[in-house]
């Protein structure tokens, strides 16, 4: 649709509308009613609200280039001017020198290299995140989600893939509210960047990247930012003051590794698998800088000789917000976990790893909503990469093995005690051991010191902050909360267990849980419906069983009475039966005689024996496949050296086809007592079988297949047509062959006038001619397979070769035939002629 | 086998009609409706298969039907693979008027 047209439709739309429409009918009174003044603001008000829009659209693209940032003191204003001009982009500052315009195809550009240097420290860039215009922070989570998309889009606008990084994703902590109740501001945001090269993120961009996220969106302080490359580690600046920024070693992987797999399973024990994820940092101190705590502890020295003098964590622990619920009815329910809860987790996996906040670790709990239809219900999906085992300092990793080694031993003493106290399940022990010094200060180990001592404890103890006991009164189980004192009892029990050691700086954190027991319900609820299910379908099977035999019961029940009365039935219309079966039996002899009759008619029809012809032996047969048939042969003295021998098929058999064999025959003869030559009897006949069979019969097509002709005697010449039936055989004697005279033509009746062709034959002594029908071809045998043309024409040359006369030869071949369909009932009328020049 | 199926597929102008089963004067009835189906077709190309069985009843209805469609002007072929029932088409004189095929690509070819 062009924009005429579009113009047009909608002012047709107009003229159409109705004229008390509310629309129309306020246009009309600002136009033709309202007073001046009203107009004259109307308009205004339109024209403002145009020049507006144009301005939102385009007023940022006018005078000198897009706006790049604003809000910035003056010397800032200088100095950003200046830098960017020395990478190439030329900006402009405005009259108040607080904001800075750079050209439209430069501003990503000016953008990232401001952020890269820290700029802009006092103002913001411009197009920045305004959450007061741009949405109503209904609640949290749609407020979250606000400031998610505003941070991805700012980098995405910057397009740091041309630095080959991949943003993975942003993720917003937990909103903190605002002093005037409006909504909240992230709590912080964690940006995790992936490398496309899957080379280290550059040392730059990690603050570059909070420069940008906290210069764009409000609410987002720099120092909220956090950056996490594709293994989840903290970027260096986040992790400390003095990062540096590298690659972690395999060492140190390896190491995270051991304690992460520590710290999952104890909160796989305790809120079960797939509802928490920690990723631990580990940072081997390798200067003095950083040895904050060596001070108390002895250096150590790797095996390559460097120093070790501390291992600084960093853990961030990932909690799913929802957990299951149960009711004192067993249903599960979803609900928020407690923060009591929350913060005992983070404890209990600080206790695990041997986290002391004393000596710079760093610990995070993010609570998030986990998906847990995934089957990686974690929200932050990071992967660790592989470790190259050969590549982990071995010195290390023995002193943590016998670390661990030591932790295992004293994680069972503790909780084997604990178990025997308040039952399995109930509570759980995670000890931490410090790998002990062995190493002189010197570098050389201790090779004294072969038992594993333990070094510094971190015990981490959960115990389930209710307990199933007995009621005195009802004598049932009831759960109850376990009291303080107790848990405190507990506890004791364990530092006992373990060997704690105040002086030597142990910790234990103990913290009382509710232990999920969704599991422990599931597995009950599924236990109880199987045991539903079982019991309901041996109960149904049963019910379909005696269902079964009450039907097959009545069923009988039925069968027999019905024989019962089935039999007093038989028995009272048994004369009645009697009755009619007399009167059908004699039906069946008066029909039976009637067709016998006609039999006997149509067979009369045909000559019953063979002419006497001086040279000449004729004989014919004809088997209809029912009482009568369709077949038809004859030979008719024509005059004193002729004779008509032919046969005729008509289409059909039974008494279908045995009047119109009557009504052909008394054509023929009339035919032939006409007299007349061969050719125009057989137009004749053609002409007469078209009119008087057509509509006569049952469907309406009757045809006569004819076969034979004018054989004249004296001089042995037999001239034949054939209209439809098998070629006639001839037998050559002095060939001793058989072949078919092939002369083609409608059957008659088909179509009126037509011309059938003849064919002279002159006969010479010992010479056959056969004339058939198809029922002959076509008989069968108990397979289906037809007599066919070419065993007849075998089984004429055998009777000829044993000079049968007409009459042998005929029967011969009906005996072969009826040989060949054996027991198979005939199917169709059955003819043949033998015509013989006698020798 | 006492029946016949007879289905009609339009080709462009040729309405090809495949026949199957013994064909006899009393089972001619799905063949006489295929014809009719086929009635608006320039065309009419009647295939038998290999095994059916035509009798003298069935052939005068097939000669009938086949015959009065070459009459109306269309044009006519049939594909009959069995050799001894081409034999019986060619006795009976069809093949002056009707063309016989043995495969039904053989039919369609250059018509």
């Amino acid at each position: 649709m062009s924009m005429m047209e579009f113009i047009r439709s909608r002012k047709e739309r107009w003229d159409y509308l109705n004229p008390n429409h509310p629309l129309k009918r306020r246009i009309g009174w600002v136009l033709g009613e309202a007073r001046l003044v009203v107009r004259a603001l109307v308009i205004a008000g339109c024209l403002a609200l145009i020049g507006y829009l144009i301005w939102t659209f385009v007023g940022g693209k006018t005078d000198g280039g897009r706006l790049l940032c604003e809000g910035m003191q003056r010397d800032e204003v200088r100095a950003v001017s200046s830098l960017l001009g020395e990478r190439g982009i030329e900006v402009t500052a405005d009259a108040d020198s607080s904001r800075l315009k750079a050209p439209h195809d430069q501003l990503r550009e000016a953008r990232w290299q401001m952020a890269r240097v820290g700029y802009p420290r006092t103002g913001h860039f411009a197009n920045w995140y305004d959450r007061a215009s741009s949405f109503i922070p209904w609640n949290e989570s749609s407020q979250n989600e606000e400031y998610r998309r505003a941070i991805e889009r700012e980098l995405e606008n910057i397009q740091l893939e041309r630095a080959e990084i991949d943003f993975a994703r942003v993720e917003i902590r937990s909103g903190k509210e605002t002093e005037t109740n409006e909504g909240s501001t992230p709590d912080g945001v964690t940006v995790t960047v992936v490398s496309g090269t899957g080379e280290a993120i550059p040392a730059d961009f990690p603050p570059a990247i909070r420069t940008l996220v906290s210069k764009s969106v409000t609410g987002v302080l720099p120092e909220e930012v956090e950056v996490l490359d594709s293994r989840g580690i903290l970027q260096p600046d986040a992790l400390s003051e003095d990062g540096e920024g590298r690659r972690r070693t395999d060492t140190e992987m390896w190491l995270a590794r051991q304690l992460e797999k520590k710290a999952q399973s104890l909160l796989d024990q305790v809120i079960f698998k797939n509802q928490s994820i920690v990723r631990i940092d580990a940072v081997l101190g390798t200067d003095s800088s950083i040895s904050r705590r060596g001070g108390q502890e002895a250096e150590r020295v790797t095996a390559d000789g460097a120093k070790i003098s501390d291992v600084r964590l960093s853990v961030v622990l990932l909690v799913n917000r929802v957990r299951d619920g149960v009711y004192r009815d067993g249903s599960i329910h979803k609900e928020d976990r407690s923060e009591s809860m929350l913060d005992g987790l983070m404890l209990l996996v600080r206790g695990a790893v041997g986290f002391s906040s004393g000596q710079g670790d760093r610990a995070r709990l993010e609570v998030l909503h986990f998906d847990t239809e995934r089957k990686e219900p974690v929200p932050l999906i990071i992967k660790r990469e592989a470790v190259d085992e050969t590549e982990v300092d071995s010195l290390l990793r023995s002193e943590f093995e016998m670390g661990a080694l030591v932790a295992t031993r004293l994680e069972k003493k503790g909780q084997g005690l604990l178990d025997q106290v308040i039952g399995r399940d109930r509570s759980i022990v995670k000890v931490y051991v410090q790998p002990e010094n062995r190493l002189e200060r010197d570098g050389s180990r201790n090779l004294d010191s072969q038992q594993p001592r333990p070094g510094r404890l971190s015990v981490a103890v959960a115990i389930d902050e209710t307990k199933v006991i007995i009621d005195a009164e009802s004598g049932k189980y009831i759960e109850e909360a376990r009291p303080d004192e107790e848990i405190q009892r507990l506890a004791d029990l364990v530092q006992e267990s373990v060997g704690f050691d105040d002086e030597r700086g142990d910790q234990i954190t103990v913290w009382p849980l509710l232990f999920d027991k969704t599991a422990q319900v599931l597995t009950r609820q599924i236990s109880e419906a199987d045991e539903r299910r079982i019991f309901w379908t041996n109960i149904a099977k049963n019910i379909a069983k005696v269902a079964g035999i009450i039907l097959v019961l009545i069923a009988l029940r039925f069968i027999i009475m019905g024989i019962g009365r089935g039999m007093g039935v038989e028995e009272e219309l048994e004369e009645t039966d009697s009755v009619e079966v007399n009167q059908t039996d004699v039906l069946l002899d008066e029909y039976t005689k009637e067709l016998e009759a006609a039999r006997q008619m149509q067979m009369s029809l045909m000559p019953t024996a063979s002419p006497v012809i001086d040279g000449m032996d004729i004989a014919g047969g004809c088997r209809p496949a029912n009482h009568v048939g369709g077949d038809f042969f004859q030979h008719l003295q024509m005059d004193d050296s002729r004779w008509m021998v032919c046969l005729a098929d008509v289409t059909g058999h039974g008494m279908e086809a045995a009047i119109p064999v009557v009504m052909f025959c008394g054509v023929l003869k009339s035919l032939v007592d006409k007299g007349g030559e061969i050719d125009e009897l057989l137009r004749s006949l053609n002409n007469t079988m078209h009119g008087g069979l057509t509509g006569n019969t049952l469907t309406g097509r009757t045809f006569v297949c004819f076969s034979g002709g004018e054989l004249d005697v004296n001089k042995g010449i037999f001239k034949l047509s054939n209209a439809g039936c098998p070629f006639p055989f001839y037998y050559r004697a002095s060939a001793d062959e058989v072949v078919e005279l092939e002369v083609e033509g409608y059957p008659l009746g088909v179509r009126p006038d037509r011309h059938y062709r003849l064919m002279e034959v002159a006969l010479e002594p010992g010479d056959r001619v056969v004339l058939c029908t198809d029922g002959i071809i076509e008989a069968e045998d108990r397979f289906g397979h037809m007599f066919g043309f070419d065993r007849l024409a075998y089984v004429i040359r055998e009777g000829c070769r044993q000079h049968l006369s007409a009459a042998e030869l005929r029967d011969y071949v009906m005996a072969e035939v009826t040989d060949y369909c054996e027991d198979v009932a005939q199917a169709d009328d059955q003819t043949l002629v033998v015509i013989e020049q006698k020798a | 086998m006492n029946q016949v199926r007879a289905q009609t597929r339009r080709q462009g102008d040729t309405a090809i009609i495949f026949v199957e089963g013994y064909l006899s004067g009393h089972s001619a009835g799905p063949l006489e409706d295929a014809f009719q189906e086929a009635r608006g077709a320039e065309k009419i190309l009647v295939v038998f298969r290999e095994g059916d069985f035509l009798n003298s009843a069935g052939l005068a209805v097939l000669f009938d039907l086949i015959l009065s469609a070459k009459e109306q002007g269309k044009g006519a072929r049939i594909v009959e693979p069995s050799p001894h029932f081409r034999k019986v088409f060619r006795i009976m004189g069809l093949t002056e008027d009707i063309e016989i095929f043995e495969t039904e690509e053989a039919a369609l070819q250059g018509w």
